[in-house]
């Protein structure tokens, strides 16, 4: 496993009777922008915390490179972080900040002076290097606190929830600018947020974390298309949650009821077994709205319904339906034609749904 | 009627109320200017009597600069402040340093009885001087009986109070006084700041020197400040634990005040006043500043 640069074996951290991070394993690429995604307090920082060496887990192995550093101290590891609140040092100017690391590894003041001025350039903070760090703005500190941490060149960056201080403006530019600069240090990211939107448009790959543990590892797509159960399904993106009762199941299809009467074929990834409770997710845009029936083969059998609530909001629609039984389904039907008849219904007025037979799925925990 | 009543009676009471308070408020007024004038009149009339040109205090005689010329001759005056000067410093830099690892240690480390050492540590400042000095007074007359006993020492080589035993006084209650003040500055600390140095390859060592400590110290400063302050005008525990040839300016003055109260122990007492309130306003001043 060569390219792993960052590896957490069945990771156990308890802060008195917390269980902060509960068997926890991980295995980042190389180069890759990974992200810890989760709900507050679930032991995303915590996580992080034990790959720079700030706290120690009470069972478990952490690896980089290869090598055991489960108790080596921060300053034994070649990681770097910046934190969530910057951490720059009041004291020192930007420079002094910037070049504090360099500092510590004794190198020449000549190249610690240059590798300081190229990395305030990289971070577009040129000729900043004089600055207290109280007199820039918060988004000016943030690219200081980045500096600092990537000027070592480390083997891993760690970013705790770095755009969390800024302005909404400021941080959907801030992600681009972060992707980017990845890119072109071509450093492994491990980056902490609880805002799945950041995680999804910045990611490779994303571990979901709840209450200490790891629920799922994928893709961005893997992880909103396959959610591995129903918080991660919740927690990224709007989704449908139907309850239903398992008729069959042979591992990748099943047959469920869902109320008394609608019978329907749906995706499924686990094994599940008949009769067992279970819940179909579905996301509100995977799904068509008819006005007729009708089955072009790709599709599932129509199922009927009534308009119950619909809002329109400029590139969709978002339509309430109520299915037989009582069960309510969200759709997010795309405006893309003028003068579309969908869009014209009216509450009370009967539709039929269809979707790919793939897009919804049954998960059963 | 009880309707009547209870629409007339809040009304009333109103009226009564401002009425009320507006006599409180000149009551009050005219209470605090009295108490300023109760704690500051007295100091202001030493002030100035320790310009005016008589040596009985009742008159204003013209202004003076004799007073304090005629302390620059004294040799006990001299003596008695350079003993001061030498407690106070060496007083002061001991107990800041102590004081500081006390406060770090209180705030960073976790150990056994750690509250109960957090209550103990503040004891000193409560304790009235008068128990202080008389138990340390008992304290260093078992210990110096006892080692001058058991080592047969008799005339200069043996133990006695002094200025040691003075400046150890004034070390044991500014460790108090120091860490508290340290204490303080630490809690206001960002511990991020020291994560962030260790990220960066500073061991324990080197975040201390190069991040901890120069963040923390107008803290310490603050605290020197106030422990010099204490040391330079502490009369009552000194004058249990001092001995022969150690007289330092406090009890100078008030062995002086005994005999009568001199235009010289304005003088001095003038001089105590400006040194003691430049350093508690620069230790205030240091505390304040974020
Ligand atoms: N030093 C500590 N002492 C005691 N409990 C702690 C400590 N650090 C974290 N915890 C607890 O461990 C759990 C996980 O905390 P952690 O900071 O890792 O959460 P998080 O996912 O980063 O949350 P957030 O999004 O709010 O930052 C929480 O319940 C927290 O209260
Ligand atoms: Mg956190």
């Amino acid at each position: 496993m060569t390219d792993t640069v960052v590896g957490l074996k069945n990771i156990t951290k308890q802060f008195g009777d917390v269980l902060a991070v509960d068997n926890v394993s991980l295995q980042i690429r190389e180069g890759e922008f990974f992200s810890l995604l989760g709900p507050s307090g679930c032991g995303k920082t915590t996580t992080l915390r034990m790959i720079a060496g700030f706290e120690m887990p009470q069972i478990g192995e952490i690896y980089i490179k290869g090598e055991p550093v489960t108790h080596l101290p921060p300053f034994r590891r070649n990681v770097n972080t910046v934190f969530q609140d910057y951490a720059l040092f009041p004291h020192m100017t930007v420079a002094q900040n910037v070049g504090f690391g360099l500092e510590m590894d004794k190198l020449p003041e000549v190249e610690i002076r240059q590798r300081v001025e190229d990395t305030l350039r990289l971070v577009q903070l040129p000729q900043m290097g004089d600055r207290r760090p109280s007199h820039l703005s918060g988004g000016q500190q943030q690219r200081v606190a980045l500096a600092r941490a990537i000027v070592k060149r480390p083997d891993v960056l760690l970013l705790d929830e770095p755009l969390a201080a800024l302005d909404l403006k400021l941080r959907q530019a801030m992600r681009f600018e972060l992707k980017e600069l990845q890119h072109q240090l071509g450093t492994t990211f491990i980056y902490v947020t609880h805002d799945q939107e950041e995680a999804m448009t910045m990611s490779d790959r994303i571990a979901v974390m709840n209450h200490g543990h790891v629920l799922q590892i994928g893709t961005p797509i893997e992880v909103y298309d396959h959610s591995a159960d129903h918080f991660v399904a919740d927690f990224i993106g709007e989704t449908n949650f139907i309850d239903c009762r398992v008729i069959s199941c042979n591992g990748e299809t099943a047959t469920v009821l869902i109320g008394d009467e609608i019978k329907l074929e749906v995706a499924c990834d686990q094994n599940a077994a008949a009769d067992q409770p279970g819940t179909v997710v579905i996301r509100p845009e995977k799904i068509d709205l008819h006005m007729k029936a009708g089955n072009d083969g790709q599709e599932t059998a129509f199922v009927p319904g009534i308009v119950e609530n619909m809002v329109w909001i400029g590139t969709d629609t978002r339509f309430t339906v109520k299915l037989a039984g009582k069960v309510e389904v969200v759709v997010r039907h795309q405006n893309m034609r003028l003068g579309d008849p969908l869009v014209a219904l009216r509450r009370g007025e009967p539709v039929y749904l269809s979707w790919q037979k793939m897009a919804a799925r049954l998960i059963t925990s | 009627m009880q309707t009547e009543n209870s629409e007339y009676a809040p009304r009333r009471s109103r009226r009564l109320t401002s009425r009320f308070v507006r006599w409180a408020n000149r009551a009050l007024s005219l209470n605090m200017v009295l108490s300023f004038l109760f704690l500051y009149l007295p100091i202001l009339i030493l002030v100035v009597f320790s310009f005016n040109d008589s040596r009985l205090a009742a008159r204003w005689e013209g202004f003076t600069l004799d007073w304090y010329r005629s302390l620059l001759t004294s040799r006990s005056i001299l003596s008695s402040a350079k003993n001061t000067l030498i407690v106070a410093v060496t007083s002061t830099i001991i107990a800041t340093g102590l004081g500081t690892m006390t406060a770090i240690a209180m705030e960073r480390f976790r150990f056994p009885f750690r509250r109960i050492y957090d209550g103990l540590l503040y004891i000193p400042i409560v304790t009235p001087e008068i128990v202080t000095g008389v138990s340390l007074l008992a304290f260093f007359s078992l210990t110096f009986n006892a080692i001058n006993s058991a080592f047969h020492l008799t005339g200069d080589s043996a133990f006695r109070s002094g200025l040691i035993t003075i400046t150890l006084t004034h070390v044991a209650f500014n460790i108090a006084f120091v860490s508290v003040v340290v204490r303080s500055s630490l809690k206001d600390f960002r511990r991020s700041l020291e994560d962030a140095a260790q990220d960066l390859g500073a061991n324990e060592w080197v975040t201390f020197r190069r991040i901890t400590l120069p963040l923390i110290m107008p803290g310490i400063i603050a605290g020197a400040l106030l422990a010099f302050t204490l040391s330079l005008d502490n009369f009552v525990i000194t004058y249990f634990v001092t001995g022969p040839g150690a007289t330092t300016l406090p009890i100078e003055v008030f062995g002086r005040v005994r005999r009568s109260i001199s235009p010289e122990i304005n003088a001095i007492s003038t001089i105590m006043l400006i040194i003691s309130s430049i350093f508690v306003l620069a230790s205030q001043i240091l505390q304040r500043r974020k």
